[in-house]
């Protein structure tokens, strides 16, 4: 799979903000050139955040290429779409515009987000596991699986509600030539999709994200309105603030934004959050409100989806067991044995100690042991580290 | 690979400090789920034992590459357990208020230690306590 973040310029400053501000280390500079790998990304929107000559794009699919692929083409739009809308009436409009880009029907799945919601409650409610985490962010579950595998089975095994919705309009039109459109609010999301990024096994067949139709359905606003139905607990369910209105005997606690992310989930590797029933995580702050592609800001979009409250009157989803489950991919294994990961381990040590362990990136690299790591691999020279090299001339 | 880490007395604020560095380090080497999780908790759980119930000391952590084992050593100054035996107790704990109050002391530290522990070595006397731990 590629990386969903690439690198557009022919040449960046090398200011090396992307490189700083990945938060699992991802990225590489090499003659001016971005690396990210793609083993390692998370699909954040740190780097992108950082970028200092917007040199970093994601990936987008357009539309348009595929329409005349399918004879029915249904868009899924996630409840969090409403953090950007002042009033009932703009939502209405936009739910119209964007069925006016030729979508046959346009999904709000937030009767499944609530559902998933619920269920996750529940089952923190009927088993009694210590403190379980739930997150609808793919960056923060891919997070876990890599950097904190210890938490893996403390995650709820629920599959992403926009997967469930996709699974549901894939049985609704079962035999018919359907066409997926997961509409994104942020780029983790857009991963999950076949279209751009691969991913076979999904039931979404696309991915667009609304700041890319943003212009599109601007023009086709004002017409008419369609009739929306969102569902309060999906509301709940995307923003992070709102995990308050919980009803759950068990203590229920949100954390947002990858930095306190990553703090919570050190201590619940040491068994020190058992206090709480659910941790609910989102990579973004604020929520699914906080997502990259969102026109309005986090803070704002906190008190505009906050008045959908009143007008979100729809029951949340009964889903059929089979389909709320998330399928277990199994990762690969290193081949590695534990001596042989030890050995490994002390050469990368040994050069560790010839480097002066400032991580200043200068190198290209995010610090000093990723440079010794690539050194035993032969892919960098301890040369490449600029201190070092100072210190020598000198 | 061998590094030594000092502990102070009623540290809490730096509680937990040392035995993050080691979870650290093992996750770097990639060291297996299961073990990495007993390695932790044990870690943890002796470390804040020491900050709560002894006058300092220091923890060795050691990994073994002929053998492909982690040692976790743990040597105090002191005072030194009174009752050996009652204290390998589930529950017994005799943790001041100060660190109840924090949430530590629920007594099963030694417990849960020697649980997940391939090896368990425990030796105290009034001038220090010395745990040694190994992990296949």
């Amino acid at each position: 799979m590629k990386p969903t973040i690439s690198y557009t310029l022919s040449s960046c400053k090398g200011c090396l903000k992307c490189l700083r501000a990945c938060p699992v280390g991802a990225i590489s500079i090499n003659r001016e050139i971005v690396h990210i790998q793609s083993d390692k990304c998370i699909d954040c929107d740190a780097c992108l955040k950082a970028c200092s000559t917007r040199g970093l794009k994601v990936k987008s699919a357009h539309m348009g290429d595929s329409f005349d692929r399918y004879d029915i083409k249904v868009a899924l739009v996630s409840s969090s779409i409403y953090a950007n809308f002042s009033t009932y009436q703009e939502a209405e409009e936009f739910f119209h515009a964007l069925k006016c880009l030729g979508f046959d029907e346009v999904v709000d799945y937030s009767d499944i987000e609530g559902a998933i919601y619920h269920r996750g409650i529940q089952e923190v409610e009927e088993k009694n596991m210590g403190c379980r985490i739930t997150s609808f962010c793919p960056s923060v579950n891919k997070l876990i699986k890599k950097n904190f595998p210890m938490l893996v089975e403390r995650l709820l095994p629920f599959d992403y509600p926009v997967e469930i919705a996709a699974k549901q309009v894939r049985k609704k039109y079962q035999g018919k030539n359907v066409g997926i459109y997961s509409i994104c609010e942020c780029i983790a999301k857009m991963t999950l999709a076949k279209e751009p990024f691969h991913n076979m096994e999904s039931n979404i067949d696309h991915a667009l994200s609304i700041s890319h139709l943003f212009p599109k359905i601007n023009k086709n606003r004002g017409q008419c309105q369609e009739n929306i139905n969102p569902c309060r607990d999906g509301i709940l369910s995307v923003v992070s603030d709102f995990y308050k209105f919980a009803q759950a005997s068990k203590p229920v606690v949100s954390v947002d934004g990858l930095t306190h992310v990553k703090e919570a989930l050190e201590e619940a590797e040491f068994d020190q959050l058992d206090k709480i029933g659910l941790l609910a995580v989102f990579g973004c702050y604020n929520g699914c409100i906080g997502g990259h592609f969102h026109w309005e800001n986090p803070f704002i979009g906190e008190i505009n989806i906050d008045r959908f409250e009143v007008y979100a009157r729809k029951e949340y989803a009964k889903l059929e067991e089979g389909m709320m489950f998330k399928e277990d991919i199994e990762d690969e294994v290193t081949p590695l044995t534990r001596k042989e990961k030890l050995a490994r381990f002390k050469k990368i040590n040994e050069a560790l100690d010839l480097l002066p362990g400032f991580d200043c990136g200068a190198c290209g690299y995010q610090n000093c042991r990723t440079l010794a790591e690539e050194y035993i691999d032969g892919k960098a020279s301890l040369s490449d580290c600029r201190i070092r090299e100072a210190v020598h001339e000198g | 690979m061998k590094k030594v880490f000092t502990i102070e007395k009623e540290d809490f604020e730096n509680a937990g400090i040392v035995s993050s560095q080691i979870k650290k380090t093992l996750k770097l080497l990639g060291l297996e789920t299961v073990i990495l999780r007993r390695v932790s908790i044990a870690c943890y759980e002796a470390e804040i034992n020491m900050i709560i119930h002894s006058n300092g000391g220091k923890i060795t952590f050691e990994l073994d590459e002929d053998e492909g084992r982690v040692i976790l050593s743990f040597d105090d100054r002191g005072p030194g357990i009174e009752n050996l035996e009652q204290a390998m107790q589930p529950g017994w704990s005799t943790a001041s208020s100060q660190a109840r109050k924090l949430g530590f002391g629920a007594g099963m530290g030694l417990v849960n230690m020697k649980r997940v522990a391939d090896e368990f070595d425990i030796h105290s006397s009034k001038e220090g306590t010395h745990l040694r731990m190994v992990f296949q």
